[in-house]
């Protein structure tokens, strides 16, 4: 029996399927404006090419929505799935399944990341009123397009090696306590964490570009692991527990939404401006308070969990 | 200010059926003016008149309305333009059936964000103006010739723009309605409004509020 | 752009030309009935299914010979209660009648509730008697002669009470041809969860031709049959959504010729491209909910008020004439129809929507 007939799975395929034939259909329109294009000319050509770029716009402005539900929902679906594969508790051992389960997971951020900064890049562009970036813009979608084909490759290739007789880990094995990394102990992964949170705000108040680019990369691999090894303890109350993806779930009140998702935002903002200067030349600031903003929650909602543990039971885990 | 330089407008260039219906157009055209274009038909004034209200585009040529040449600006500010700049009258109203004289006013007002209240007292403005408030609940087809033109009207006035253009605007009236236009093109007048009329209708001549009458033959102005 | 007032013009003109979006308005909800139909009672058996695996059963045991079903005796009840961590085994008795004159076999579950001359019968057998004239009694026919059993009551049957019939664990026990020390099957109460998997395979480690299985398990394993089923039916739907989105397509194309006019009207106003299409878009939207809505509404009606007539056949086949569904909502179902309906109908019109409002506005001179 496979994976494909889960309800879940089947629908999913189907919107990521109906979402690539979109994005195929717009390439088409983007090569003729990549070849083209030339806003200065006033020929019949060129008023047609203007009119693709707005459907182009529209099935993008149409898909990142979709991809961001979509997201939500295959994180559901794992959660769905770990009902039916044996030895799975959580998407954990789900994810954990086969080789393909994390770098599909890190695909799909990595592509949702992409798709924001294209709407930001879009944006400008539209602002611009002349589209000066407009073949800059075409490349990059090109380049997303490329990650969608190879992201629902990989989605076909993890679904059919879920294993369903057989087995797997749950996170008490994936995450074991004496593996973290560089050797850090638990208490100066959490020191570590907080001064690199500490630099983020000042490169992001300073609004330097290319610093605040390297420094939120490092925070979120810092981020990772410090919510998997140390904050999640204290959601969880067990000293043991250490699993990024169990806070998602119900019992949990989904704190592990707003956790993971204030850390993208928050890393993701910080980064957009220097890849939006290195594809089209221009400096962006003003996204950096919203790196702020949200690096800033992503750090509270943690250490509050922290926090309240330690004022009900006076000593650390 | 509008000025406009050197335009052309060619249809199907290049091919069999090409058409010129603009040649070399040169014009300026001061603020608060009201000018009236004639010529018969064909003779490209209505094509003119599209081209300045930004509703099509020119084959060459540059049109600079208010320090912005619209010729070379991409949809999205073109339709701004249209919406906030100019008041477009056309010869058969284009009102949209099965909306009320009120609905059909508001429509460009929808496009921009301000609050209900706010919206209701420009479009009873407008309907003053016209004088057409007490048809506001009316459904537009069921209006008589004279009452859809203030209706349409109205509409042109709702955003309170710099240029108002009109195309043909006597065509479908009788000749009460059309003195009533002309009326209303002595109010426009008063609002400091520049005023192009395109018509071939001989109600127009010598009439002594127009400033200017431009004649055009064959996609010339003489 | 979005702003309220947009939002509520775009729908007035929806409105004003309400009869044009009429035929698109019923194909969707027609569309959103059918799935939401299917996977109510396919949710409703799903959960008539888990829900009958009781809190005591935490491992039931069958046992074997010669890789046949065989059944359990006192010996194996009192050494799995010897068992740590076991805190109760309770044997039952459970099985099949061979029905001859209708060549059919009969659940049959045993039900201490009843006295030694009462059964119990699920509608649809009480209809298959009724055909074999036997109204208010039974004959069961067993090796040692005729058993005449009093029809005391019939139960509206789920799909896991049909074609059943219950009597008291003696008679049954008689009809079965057991005796009194033997069971079908046992299930044993394990209070920590923790030990089940442990202690099923202690089980089977101690009495090596017995099968026990877990109730995570046998929850798996039903589930894992359900999608099953439910997977294949959603591949056949989506060749009939298919199908009707064609259809849809030339209903949506005519629609949008005939609203040319009223769209240059609006972009000679100042409608940009974008503006036109998010209008196309917000009305879209607004027909594709309210027939999500009442698709699923007329779904709920038809399956759970009136037991879904004709479908039911096709779903589960004549022997379950008579049954009725447990009204179930699962709400992550629904989203999924909901995605599964509306995303594809939305990107469905990104495309004529575009095609309309990039047309030439010149036609309004005339």
């Amino acid at each position: 029996m496979n994976i494909f007939l889960l309800n879940d799975i089947i629908v999913f395929i189907f919107i990521e399927v109906i979402l690539v034939i979109l994005m195929l259909i717009s390439e088409y329109s983007v090569i003729k404006i990549l070849k083209n294009w030339n806003f200065s000319i006033t020929t019949s050509l060129q008023y047609s090419l203007e009119k693709r770029n707005y459907l182009v716009n529209t099935i993008i402005n149409f898909t990142i929505i979709c991809k961001i539900i979509l997201f939500f929902f295959f994180i559901k679906s794992l959660s769905e799935l770990s009902n039916v594969v044996p030895g799975a508790m959580c998407i954990a051992g789900v994810i954990g399944a086969n080789d393909y389960g994390e770098v599909l997971l890190l695909l799909k951020i990595f592509i949702v990341f992409m798709l924001g900064i294209w709407l930001i890049v879009n944006r400008l562009d539209i602002k611009s009123k002349k589209f000066i970036y407009i073949k800059p813009k075409y490349f990059f979608f090109n380049f997303i397009l490329f990650l969608i084909l190879f992201e629902i490759f990989f989605e076909v290739l993890y679904f059919v090696n879920v294993p369903l007789k057989v087995p797997v880990f749950c996170c008490s094995t994936l995450f074991k306590a004496d593996t973290l990394p560089f050797g850090l102990t638990q208490s100066n992964l959490a020191i570590t964490f907080y001064i690199i949170f500490s630099f983020t705000l000042i490169f992001s108040y300073l609004k330097k570009i290319v610093l605040s680019f390297l420094i939120n990369i490092l925070f979120l691999f810092i981020s990772y692991f410090s919510v998997t090894y140390f904050f999640s303890i204290y959601i969880y109350i067990l000293p043991n527990h250490q699993c990024p993806f169990c806070i998602l779930q119900k019992e949990y009140f989904y704190v592990g939404y707003f956790i993971w998702i204030s850390l993208f935002l928050g890393v993701f903002f910080g980064i957009s401006s220097y890849i939006i200067e290195s594809l089209i030349n221009k400096k962006i600031t003003n996204l950096f308070k919203y790196s702020i903003l949200f690096n800033t929650i992503f750090v509270l909602i943690c250490t509050y969990f922290v926090v309240i543990y330690y004022i009900k039971n006076g000593v650390f885990l | 200010m509008t000025k406009i330089t050197n335009l052309y407008k060619i249809y199907n260039e290049n091919k069999q059926n090409e058409f010129t219906a603009l040649n070399n157009i040169n014009l300026e055209i001061q603020e608060a003016q009201t000018i009236i274009i004639r010529g018969k038909s064909g003779s490209g004034k209505s094509t003119l008149l599209s081209i300045i209200a930004g509703l099509c585009k020119p084959t060459s040529g540059d049109i600079i309305i208010e320090n912005e040449n619209i010729a070379k600006l991409p949809d999205i500010n073109i339709s701004n333009f249209r919406n906030e700049k100019i008041g477009f009258i056309f010869q058969s109203f284009n009102l949209i059936s099965g909306l009320n004289t009120f609905e059909n006013v508001m429509a460009p007002l929808v496009l921009k964000k301000i609050d209900k209240n706010q919206l209701e007292k420009q479009v009873t403005q407008a309907l003053k103006i016209a004088n057409i408030e007490h048809k506001k609940e009316q459904k537009v087809e069921n209006l008589s010739g004279g009452e859809k033109q203030r209706c349409a009207i109205a509409r042109a006035l709702v955003m309170n723009p710099s240029i108002i253009l009109a195309d043909e605007p006597t065509a479908n009236l009788d000749k009460s309605n059309s003195l009533i236009f002309i009326e209303m093109l002595k109010k426009f007048k008063e609002l400091k409004k520049t005023v192009i009329v395109a018509t071939h209708d001989s109600l127009f001549d010598n009439l002594e509020f127009v400033d200017r009458y431009i004649d055009i033959k064959d996609a010339k102005i003489e | 752009m979005l702003s309220r007032n947009f939002i509520d013009y775009s729908i007035k003109l929806l409105l004003k030309d309400k009869t044009e979006y009429f035929f698109s308005f019923i194909i969707f909800t027609f569309i959103v009935f059918i799935l939401s139909t299917v996977l109510f009672i396919s949710d409703s058996i799903k959960y008539d299914l888990l829900s009958t695996l009781g809190n005591q059963d935490q491992i039931i045991v069958t046992n074997t010979k010669s890789g046949k079903y065989f059944p359990l005796n006192e010996n194996h009840i009192n050494t799995i209660l010897q068992l740590d961590g076991v805190e109760n085994v309770q044997g039952k008795v459970d099985g099949y009648y061979n029905f001859s004159q209708s060549s059919r076999l009969i659940h049959l579950i045993a039900d201490d509730s009843l006295s030694d001359d009462e059964i119990i019968v699920s509608k649809d057998i009480k209809l298959l008697f009724k055909i074999f004239h036997y109204d208010k009694e039974f004959n069961f026919l067993t090796l040692d002669g005729t058993l005449t059993k009093k029809i005391k009551s019939v139960i509206a049957s789920n799909i896991l009470s049909s074609n059943t019939i219950f009597a008291n664990s003696d008679v049954s026990r008689e009809i079965l041809q057991m005796n009194d020390e033997q069971y079908s099957y046992l299930s044993v109460y394990v209070p920590n969860d923790n030990e089940v998997e442990f202690l099923a395979r202690k089980i089977m480690d101690i009495f090596p031709n017995t099968i026990a299985i877990s109730k995570t398990q046998l929850q798996s394993y039903y589930r894992q049959i359900f999608y099953y089923k439910g997977g294949i039916f959603m591949i056949l739907y989506i060749v009939a959504m298919l199908t009707f989105f064609i259809l849809l397509k030339n209903q949506v194309s005519s629609v949008l010729t005939e609203q040319k006019k009223q769209i240059a009207i609006l972009r000679s106003i100042g409608f940009s491209i974008k503006d036109i299409i998010s209008l196309k878009f917000i009305q879209n939207s607004v027909i594709a909910l309210s027939s999500y809505f009442i698709g699923v509404l007329t779904s709920y009606i038809f399956v759970f008020i009136f037991d879904a007539p004709i479908v039911k056949n096709i779903f589960l086949g004549e022997q379950m004439e008579n049954i009725i569904f447990t009204p179930t909502v699962d709400f992550r179902m629904h989203f999924l129809i909901f995605l599964f309906t509306i995303i594809p109908f939305l990107a469905f019109i990104i495309i004529p929507s575009w095609k309309v409002a990039i047309e030439d506005i010149s036609e309004i001179m005339k």
